[in-house]
């Protein structure tokens, strides 16, 4: 019984998909934004697994581009989280409706 | 045998740690079960020869953006974090449809395609280079322009964040 490429897409989809309830069921805006970060580590997972099984460095290549971005994110993000924390006193993602005013 | 016994360990785990992550009241504990994760994924990386990866998992992930995430945290108040209310399956029939339909479509994918076997017998790098000499080929070679785009995002991020942050908007 051998691991195969499909064993790890497996993986990396079924964190994608925990990420996406995450994302969709938790109102904490931080939960929100960590639950980005775990879709991101499922497609991580997914590209190094196809980069080991079909012997091709971009898969990698790609990973830490990845990588680069969520760490853009989160420093801009958790920026404009602190914004909105002060100006609004709240985390629950339902109440941020500034542009709806 | 071990690598079986390995990867399943690290399936578990993984999954694991993100459900319990997901479902945490407390944010910080929420972010102590993403670490866990993060260190299962470092060695699921390292089971799939990528050992650059797992390390730059272990240093960019788990050393610098779960530290970003628990330096803000406590920046805003914490005793407001424990007080938010939110029901946790408000939104369960809306999660419920769209993560089906994405289930739906990603299986649809794999049971169509049959391209994806396990070929050992391929390419099987002739080279004897090890993977940061390999990765670090692709990279400053064929990739050289997306990585120096790539610095130029962190650049923007950078300015971005500390101008968000310093001025009252």
């Amino acid at each position: 019984m051998t691991i195969t490429l499909e064993h790890y897409i497996l993986l990396g989809t079924l964190l994608f998909l925990i990420g996406v309830a995450g994302f969709l069921i938790r109102r904490n805006i931080f939960l929100m934004f960590m639950s980005i970060e775990l879709m991101m580590n499922g497609v991580n997972i997914c590209f190094v697994s196809f980069a080991r099984y079909y012997h091709d460095m971009a898969g990698q290549v790609f990973v830490i581009f990845v990588m680069t971005v969520a760490a853009a994110e989160a420093a801009v993000g958790l920026a404009i989280i602190l914004i909105l924390y002060r100006n609004r006193e709240t985390l629950n993602a339902d109440e941020f409706h500034l542009m709806k005013h | 045998m071990f690598a079986t016994l390995f990867f399943y360990y690290l399936f578990v785990m993984i999954l694991a740690s993100a459900v319990l992550m997901i479902t945490r009241k407390h944010i910080v504990h929420a972010v102590l079960y993403m670490l866990l994760m993060f260190f299962h994924i470092a060695g699921l990386y390292i089971l799939l020869e990528a050992e650059f990866l797992a390390a730059v998992q272990l240093i960019v992930y788990a050393g610098a953006i779960l530290v970003l995430y628990l330096f803000v945290i406590m920046l805003v108040n914490i005793r407001q974090l424990e007080t938010l209310r939110e029901q946790l399956f408000g939104h369960l029939p809306f999660a419920l449809v769209s993560a089906g339909l994405l289930c739906a479509g990603v299986v649809g994918i794999l049971i169509q395609e049959t391209a994806f076997k396990d070929s050992p017998a391929a390419v099987q790098a002739a080279t004897q280079m090890s993977n940061p000499e390999l990765l670090g080929q692709a990279l400053f070679t064929q990739y050289l322009f997306p990585f120096e785009v790539a610095s130029l995002i962190l650049l923007v991020a950078l300015v971005g964040a500390v101008l968000l942050a310093s001025r009252k908007i």
